[in-house]
């Protein structure tokens, strides 16, 4: 109990500099999965869908919106309901966007 | 987490199945020892299967029992996301240094509540779920992982602070740095275990290039209740797949692609996988192409038996080329032997490549061992001794001395800890008529 | 069905440069990696299978070994490094040795020296016809040493011995050809089913086609633009050449400085003659691709003397131009040494010959196809296989 007690928000100014601050590359990359994330939630507004309609909604491939689904169903933003022939319907949660 | 001592009578190298049943084998018999794991988390490639073969328990019901009694042994110290930077011989003994990677994480404080992992806006490919899946930039590596202590990935991190903001424990350490530790220890224990063929290994079958071209531990990942998708599904589409191909010795017996040996496991896990899709989805096909099934082991051949009499079809074919087709679809060209010599290319919805096993860790230089042309390690007496490598007071066991399955793998391990116990107490007798 | 197994066939079938028949344990990878088998055409395992049996009868009346032309993927791919491609390449070599009714062709491939052997005596022969007769060649020379003042081919070697010479030759290697390439269809239609009379005439365009063009080829996936262009050349100077010195020799073989159009053509097909020869041995040198890996003697000789007959060619094309006599009939001499002797041993028992088994193959086997097709009826077809 005697040692200091750790200043995060220091520290994270070292790291950021020890990591020469954030790349442009990874800052698009960012930007990226903002847009993607955003244009799934806006095509899931409508109610539930399939990952390709999905894809059609979003214009982007099948493979990159499954596992942007998948990932916001693994952190609960994205819930299954249902089934529609061979595909998984998936529908947003409630406070999920 | 223990506090490392400066000697440990065995430094075991891996914590996957292999290292962990050494290290508690040879702490059972009275030695301290140091596991070392490269990973966040011990458990290795077992942890992440989904059924083991041939008896469909599950695998990680069998793993992580094991996996908490080495983290709560009282003579096994564990350090996780470490790497071996060389071992030097000293006495009878070596002197080792490692190099612990940083977690950004004090391992100390936190409690595993992954709050952290919760306020992280971004999703990252995640390794367990062989990229399938997505985790935060900051992460607990699995459900089952141990320490159940998350890592941060600078990689992915976007530096805004949302982890340690959340943290209640403030216990995100943006200052870590990998460190250099240094131990003494009697005698090593080399279980490195493997890594899968790359998946571009053999060009004709464009497993880098396809979506629904899958590694097997992809596979067992997406059969896994605790898997990517929570179901069966291919990766280009999240479409059921009605018709799964397993193309054997995809990355093994084939010199065109520089691995000539088999790898032992791929028939019986192809099987093995091919039985849970039926069970799992009885209305799909699921074909295997083969050279030869090889069953070897006990209740192996019944297995095959099994397989089939659930409904896996099994060709003798060898596939010599996957081409993509609309809709992600997969054509495998063959010769369907057994029909006459017929060249036929046929459809499937999501393929397999039942991919062998390469060395997962080459010393180059930080261990005095010798390894085969192969890349595993040389057993000079293969017959006899075969947990003893080519130096004196270094064991190795499981997948690192070459392809083997998990019963196996851990039958070896129980070997090298008695060889490795049987020369620490030959070194102690030495040590005690020298005094 | 019973089969007599004859493990012989393997052992003699490594005597033609193809040992690794036993590798093979019929997976089925390099018929599936082949970009050339489809319903009709299914190799090379089939035909490894009856090599390791020993079922000479099927290996003879099986066209397989000349539907391929040696990309080298399935030995690329082959797990067992059984070399299905060499495998296929020494088939060859032993099928032109069973067509061959004089038995040299077996003896040649079996011995490299035997080749070496009909070569020289064919140099010999040719050396003879230009040293023994009195009325013309070298012993006319000796007899009138005035005619070393110019070039005087007509002295030398006088157009109608040359070309009835050539007649002769042609004939005898013809003939040869022809009754080696009788054996081979006796034996491909041997166990045939009757009613392919009307193909045998449809399909006579396959053949004309596939002879001057070799067009499959193209369809081979490692490879095949560039080796089978060089190919393609290499067939229209041979053939240029051939048309040259046979129809047209009159008028090809000119004296001293004077010059003909026809030796424009002559020097296109020695360009490419050379140019093509070389780049082959280049590569063959090189080892980059499978096709290129396994050359032994024979494909060796063929193509040096191929070069060198192109290279005496020009030299002695040289030295008429600059109407040096006696160099002129020496090269005169020795490119015919090395020409007819590689003719007449390349021709009916050598290499040169899949030039007309190839094409015959291909007939043969669109033959049998059409002869099926039209034994199916109408609207019937194969359905898709799905798994």
């Amino acid at each position: 109990m005697s040692e200091p007690k750790r200043d995060w928000q220091k520290d994270l100014k070292v790291f950021r500099e020890r990591m020469g601050g954030l790349s442009e590359e990874k800052k698009a990359w960012a930007r990226e999965q903002r847009d993607t994330l955003k244009a799934i939630r806006q095509a899931l507004a409508g109610g539930p869908a399939t990952i390709p309609q999905i894809a059609e909604r979003t214009g982007m491939p099948g493979k990159k919106v499954l596992w942007h689904v998948m990932a916001m169903k693994r952190y609960g933003k994205v819930a299954e309901c249902g089934q529609a022939g061979d595909y998984y319907l998936y529908e947003l949660k409630e406070g999920g966007s | 987490m223990t506090k490392i001592k400066p000697f440990y009578d065995g430094l075991v190298l891996g914590g996957g199945i292999a290292g962990m049943q050494a290290a508690l084998d040879l702490a059972g018999q009275g030695f301290e020892v140091l596991l070392v794991e490269k990973e966040p988390t011990i458990g290795g490639v077992m942890v992440g299967l989904n059924k083991v073969f041939p008896t469909l328990d599950c695998s990680s019901c069998i793993c992580t029992p094991r996996m908490a009694e080495v983290a709560h042994h009282d003579r096994i110290s564990v350090l996780c996301y470490t790497d071996l930077v060389r071992a030097r011989r000293r006495n009878a003994g070596f002197e080792v240094i490692l190099r612990k990677k940083p977690r950004y994480v004090v391992e100390e404080d936190c409690i595993g509540c992954s709050l952290c992992e919760l306020a992280c806006p971004y999703f990252a490919p995640h390794e367990f779920d062989q990229g399938l899946g997505a985790r935060a930039a900051i992460y607990i590596p699995h459900g089952n992982a141990i320490p159940q202590v998350p890592v941060l990935d600078p990689d992915y991190c976007m530096l805004d602070g949302n982890c340690a903001r959340a943290c209640p424990k403030n216990c995100i350490d943006f200052a870590q740095q990998a460190e250099e530790l240094s131990v003494g220890v009697g005698s090593i224990i080399v279980a490195t275990g493997l890594r899968l063929t790359p998946m571009g290994a053999k060009k004709q079958y464009g497993g880098d290039r396809h979506a629904n071209v899958m590694n097997p531990l992809a596979m067992e990942r997406v059969q896994s209740s605790n898997g990517p998708y929570g179901h069966i599904l291919r990766p280009s589409d999240g479409k059921i797949p009605r018709s799964v191909a397993y193309v054997q010795c995809a990355g093994s017996r084939d010199q065109s692609i520089g691995v000539p040996y088999c790898s032992r496991v791929c028939c019986m896990y192809a099987l093995k996988q091919a039985i849970m899709i039926r069970h799992q989805r009885h209305d799909t096909q699921v074909t295997i192409y083969h050279m030869d099934i090889r069953a070897f082991g006990k209740g192996y051949e019944q297995f095959y038996r099994r397989a089939q009499s659930e409904g896996v079809r099994v060709v003798k074919a060898k596939v010599a080329r996957i081409t993509e087709v609309e809709n992600g679809d997969l054509s495998l060209r063959v010769e369907l032997i057994d029909e006459g010599g017929r060249v036929a290319d046929i459809r499937h919805d999501l393929v397999v490549l039942s991919q062998g096993t390469i060395p997962g860790w080459r010393p180059e230089g930080a261990l005095p061992l010798e390894v085969d042309d192969d890349g595993f390690f040389a057993i000079p007496d293969i017959a006899a001794r075969p947990a003893n490598s080519t130096a004196e007071g270094i064991f190795v066991a499981g997948v690192a001395t070459g392809p083997k399955d998990i019963p196996d793998s851990i039958v070896e391990a129980g070997a090298a800890a008695m060889e490795a116990a049987m020369y620490l107490d030959r070194v102690r007798e030495s040590a005690g008529e020298m005094a | 069905m019973i089969l007599r197994v004859d493990p012989s066939i393997t052992a003699e079938l490594s005597q033609y440069g193809g040992d690794t028949a036993v590798k093979c344990f019929n997976c089925g990878n390099c018929t599936a990696a082949c970009s050339l088998t489809n319903q009709e055409s299914v190799f090379p395992r089939r035909y490894i299978r009856y090599i390791q049996l020993g079922l000479k009868d099927k290996m003879i009346g099986s066209l397989d070994p000349w539907l391929c032309y040696y990309c080298g993927d399935c030995s690329e791919t082959c797990p067992r490094q059984a070399q299905p491609g060499k495998l296929m390449m020494a088939s060859r070599r032993w099928l032109i040795s069973m067509y061959d009714w004089t038995g040299l062709s077996r003896l040649m491939y079996r011995h490299e020296w035997v080749e070496v052997v009909m070569l020289a005596l064919v140099a010999l022969l040719v050396l003879a016809l230009f040293t023994i007769p009195a009325n013309f060649g070298f012993r006319l020379l000796a007899q009138h040493p005035e005619a070393l003042r110019t070039v005087n081919l007509s002295d030398f070697a006088p157009k109608e011995v040359v070309h009835w010479g050539d007649i002769a030759l042609a004939s005898l290697l013809g003939f040869l050809l022809l009754s080696n390439a009788a054996r081979m269809v006796f034996h491909v239609r041997r166990h045939a089913a009757g009613g392919a009379g009307w193909a045998f005439l449809a399909e006579l365009r396959e053949f004309v086609i596939e002879g001057f063009t070799q067009r499959r080829w193209r369809d081979c996936e490692t490879g095949a633009g560039k080796h089978w262009l060089r190919h393609l050349l290499l067939v229209t100077a041979y053939g240029a050449m051939f048309c040259l010195v046979v129809v047209f020799l009159r008028w090809f073989q000119v004296e001293n400085t004077s010059f003909h159009w026809s030796s424009l053509l002559g020097y296109y097909s020695t360009l490419v003659l050379m140019g093509a020869t070389l780049g082959i041995m280049s590569d063959r040198l090189k080892k980059r691709e499978q096709i290129h890996k396994d050359s032994d003697l024979a494909d060796w000789l063929f193509v040096i003397l191929l070069f060198l007959t192109g290279l005496s060619g020009i030299a002695l094309h040289l030295a008429r131009l600059l109407d040096l006599p006696l160099t002129t009939y020496v090269l005169y001499t020795v490119h015919l040494m090395i020409a007819v002797s590689m003719l007449t041993v390349e021709v009916p028992f050598g290499k040169w010959s899949h030039l007309f088994y190839r094409p015959l193959a291909m007939y043969l086997q669109a033959v049998e196809a059409r002869r099926q097709h039209s034994a199916i009826p109408a609207g019937a077809t194969r359905a898709p296989v799905t798994v």
